[in-house]
């Protein structure tokens, strides 16, 4: 995969790539021939899904398939987000160059006061359509970090309103939150993340609210790129730099 | 909720997420929360491994949505199998990494970077640990997916962890091969998905037909996994990853994670019809990394990459029998799995040992290693083991999995494969012996340095590589749970 | 066989997953790489998607809900890539996976 060593030249690379082109063309006709094939298509979960729809305690069967009948993929989905940013913070170093130019300006700025309100307003309306039509956690979570990318941009005075510390117990809330209530679902007698109606929409519409909530965080967050200052890890003597960091 | 009647198949799953999350919320490193998690874990997975021994097996409707619209999970003695082997490999670098993190303090400035490894080292572990367990019992091929990429991420964010160049090279090499290895599989779940119409993984492997889509499908499914799993010729990716990382970290890397794809690709490849149609593809693949990886490993100066290329050469074990499966009468799964433990234990002692070495000599270098058996005899006896166990000397459980491996290919009549596992044997023993020679040498070290390595983590390696011995002598049961089908 | 959107989009989607593979095998900096398989990664999606209006007058939630949980896979791992890139990029110059310093 991947040339260790040897220094190309651009004008034999040329000559070299063409049997690996040959192959890939040769391998996309293969695909495309198990595609073409007739009479391969199956009839899917659709009837399955509306069958079960009215037990399923949400309108909208995008979510009802996120939430309820697949919720314990969801919930591992909410685990990848927060490992992405553990992987990104266990990658970040004190002493690294500090490479992000702040986009500082006054068009940023103006821009920010009108968008991140309106931004947060219609990542709620999302989560709130979620339940009938479309729209959800990860559609209200992804605008929420796009407004959390965009205050990050010049590291905007907007995020003194969030508290340091609360990023991480932030960070948690979502896959916490969605784990606590699956557990508290087996004390109630039933499997876990089971949630059935009446309290379904309810449940529903919490776990909602906390995963778009973590989501948008995580999203934020793997933009930062860099971990709040721990207690007892990388040291408070380091000189304060205030770019790319939540405060 | 809990009780000894109801079954545990969730519990090794949910208890090391939720023990990931803690250690994350802690603001110092959280040795003691993951010490606590990494024994509850394994408790709750022996307990599992118990009940389906006991009770046959186990299933659960995640959400008691039954599938083919729900998910759900389900232990065989197979999959109970690979559970329990996490549980004991993941316990013994569990305390191992508390021990370890602890010798590396030296009190200079440094230490600072050793303890933002040490919080970052905790989480890590057991979200992977958690999406391990999660792959061995998950019922669903797209749930499935979703554990690979948590076990790929975080198993990437551990290789990266010691921050050394080299090290970030292989963590970023492994990454982008387990996302190509993730984006074939899951483009071959979507041609299983348009064909078969169900996502539940039973379903479609009953339902294996051989036209164009389905064989596309398998192709796609199994050529991922086979990039994960580094089988030659796509190991290029794992000794530098292995061998670079923390101790600990590469211990669970040869140990755990490359199990985690191999039993996948068992379970799609266990049919009969489609062992006897192209069977030996794999089988041919493993013997060529038999032969390879103790070729390189033979060669190698450095102990860490000794024992990484090994790991290549011993990966092909675990697919060369492949063909051994089509007979369901004879041994042959129990053979595979018998191999996969006891070179998960062994293995995981001889990286844990090795780290050890590392530890107190400040390098790995073959050649120079002579004397450290007078300074710590323990670990250099768990390596020794660990050694035996791989080349498959009685009582070993190596010995037990290489005897019925020949045992089965003699009575099928496959001569030439009985041959490739005595010859292999040949082969460990050399390399082995090399490394094992040096680690052993009488020669007496000039002067005695303070020993820096706590006994911990001499002992939970020696721990490791008994349990190795011992699956030699308690083979029956091991047996018994995976004849639960 | 009539050539329906579908059937285009499903092909398309295919072919994407091809074009970002001959990336990923081809193009030696990293940043090139990563980018190929995010390339991969939407071929995957909009393959996923096709199939859901594949069958039947009805759209099927479940591949629609799977790409979903792809794209934020995707994000999270694109994400660990480009930060595991900077620390590469910082700790030496290395652009591409060679163990050669500097090499462009």
């Amino acid at each position: 995969m991947t040339k260790v060593g040897k220094e190309r030249t651009p004008h034999n690379r040329g000559w070299q790539r063409l049997p690996i082109m040959a192959l890939l063309l040769l391998f996309l006709a293969a695909l495309a021939r198990a595609y073409l094939f007739p009479g391969a298509s199956a009839a899917g979960l659709a009837a399955r899904v509306d069958a079960s729809l009215a037990a399923g305690g949400v309108g909208s069967r995008v979510t009802a398939v996120l939430l309820n009948f697949r919720a314990y993929d969801t919930l591992l989905e909410c685990f990848v987000l927060l490992l992405g940013v553990m992987v990104v913070w266990s990658l970040w170093r004190p002493d690294g160059a500090e490479s992000r130019e702040p986009a500082a300006g006054a068009i940023l700025a103006s821009l920010e006061r009108l968008l991140v309100p309106l931004m947060i307003m219609v990542g709620s309306y999302l989560l709130w359509a979620g339940s009938d039509r479309a729209g959800g956690a990860f559609q209200a979570g992804a605008i929420l970090g796009g407004a959390g990318v965009l205050l990050l941009l010049d590291s905007s005075p907007l995020l003194k309103v969030f508290p340091k510390r609360g990023l991480v117990p932030g960070l948690c809330l979502g896959p916490l939150f969605f784990l606590s209530a699956s557990i508290a679902a087996m004390a109630w007698g039933g499997n876990f993340l089971e949630y059935r109606s009446p309290e379904a929409a309810l449940i529903i519409i919490a776990l909602e609210g906390a995963a778009a909530f973590s989501i948008g965080l995580c999203l934020a967050a793997l933009f930062g790129g860099r971990p709040p200052e721990r207690e007892a890890g990388d040291g408070r003597d380091r000189p304060s730099r205030d770019r790319g960091e939540f405060r | 909720m809990i009780s000894p009647s109801s079954s545990w198949l969730i519990w090794p799953i949910i208890a090391p997420l939720m023990g990931a999350v803690l250690c994350f919320l802690s603001g110092k490193p959280p040795r003691r929360t993951g010490l606590f998690f990494a024994v509850l874990t394994s408790g709750a997975s022996l307990v599992l491994g118990w009940q389906v021994l006991a009770r046959g097996i186990e299933s659960y409707a995640m959400g008691a949505w039954r599938p083919p619209l729900g998910i759900s999970l389900r232990a065989d003695g197979a999959a109970a199998l690979m559970v329990t082997m996490t549980a004991v490999t993941g316990l013994a670098v569990s305390i191992y990494s508390g021990g370890y993190f602890q010798s590396r303090l030296t009190g200079d400035d440094r230490d600072r970077c050793r303890l933002a490894q040490e919080q970052s080292f905790w989480p890590l572990w057991l979200l992977l640990w958690g999406a391990l367990n999660g792959l061995f019992l998950s019922g669903d091929v797209f749930n499935i997916y979703i554990c690979l990429e948590l076990v790929a991420l975080s198993s990437v964010g551990l290789t990266a962890l010691s921050g050394k160049p080299p090290s970030l090279v292989a963590a970023m090499r492994y990454l982008l091969v387990s996302l190509l290895g993730s984006l074939s599989f899951l483009l071959g779940v979507g041609f299983f998905y348009k064909t078969c119409g169900t996502l539940e993984l039973a379903a479609i492997i009953s339902a294996l037909t051989p036209t164009p889509p389905v064989i596309m499908a398998l192709a796609l499914v199994s050529a991922g996994l086979l990039l994960k799993t580094a089988l030659f010729p796509f190991h290029f990716w794992l000794p530098p990853a292995h061998a670079n990382a923390l101790s600990p970290v590469s211990a669970i890397l040869s140990g755990l994670v490359i199990k985690g794809t191999w039993y996948l690709f068992y379970r799609f490849w266990q049919e009969e019809i489609l062992l006897a149609a192209v069977g030996a593809v794999p089988a041919i693949l493993g013997g060529g990394a038999i032969a390879w990886g103790a070729f390189q490993a033979f060669s190698q100066q450095r102990l860490k990459m000794l024992v990484a290329y090994s790991t290549v050469a011993q990966i092909g074990y675990l697919f060369v029998a492949f063909p051994l499966l089509a007979d369901p009468a004879g041994m042959g799964g129990g053979a595979f799995f018998y191999f996969a433990i006891s070179h998960s234990f062994a293995k995981g002692a001889m990286f844990l040992a090795a780290g050890t070495f590392l530890l107190q000599m400040g390098h790995d270098r073959i050649d120079d290693l002579a004397g450290v058996r007078q300074l710590m005899p323990v670990s250099s006896f768990a390596f020794a083991l660990g050694g035996l166990s791989l080349m498959g000397l009685p009582p070993s459980g190596g010995f037990i999995a290489k005897y019925l491996y020949v045992t089965t290919a003699i009575g099928q009549g496959r001569w030439w494969l009985a041959l490739i596992v005595v010859l292999g044997s040949g082969l460990t023993a050399a390399y082995v012996f090399r490394a094992v020679a040096a680690i052993l040498s009488p020669r007496l070290l000039a002067e005695r340095p303070q020993l820096m390595v706590a006994a911990s983590m001499q002992w939970s390696a020696l721990a490791l590589a008994l349990m190795a011995m011992l699956l030699g002598i308690i083979a029956p049961l091991p047996l018994a749970l995976m004849g639960v089908k | 066989m009539t050539i329906s959107p579908a059937l285009i989009y499903g092909l398309t989607g295919l072919a994407l997953f091809v074009i970002g593979l001959a990336g990923l095998l081809l193009c030696q900096q990293l940043l090139r790489k990563i980018l190929a398989v995010n390339v991969m990664a939407s071929g995957v999606f909009l393959f996923l998607v096709t199939i859901a209006h594949g069958s039947g007058a009805l759209t099927d939630p479940v591949p629609q809900a799977m790409v979903l949980t792809g794209i934020v896979v995707s994000v999270s791992s694109t994400a660990a890539a480009l930060a595991l890139l900077c620390r590469i990029r910082e700790s030496a110059d290395h652009r591409d996976l060679s163990q050669k310093k500097g090499e462009r």
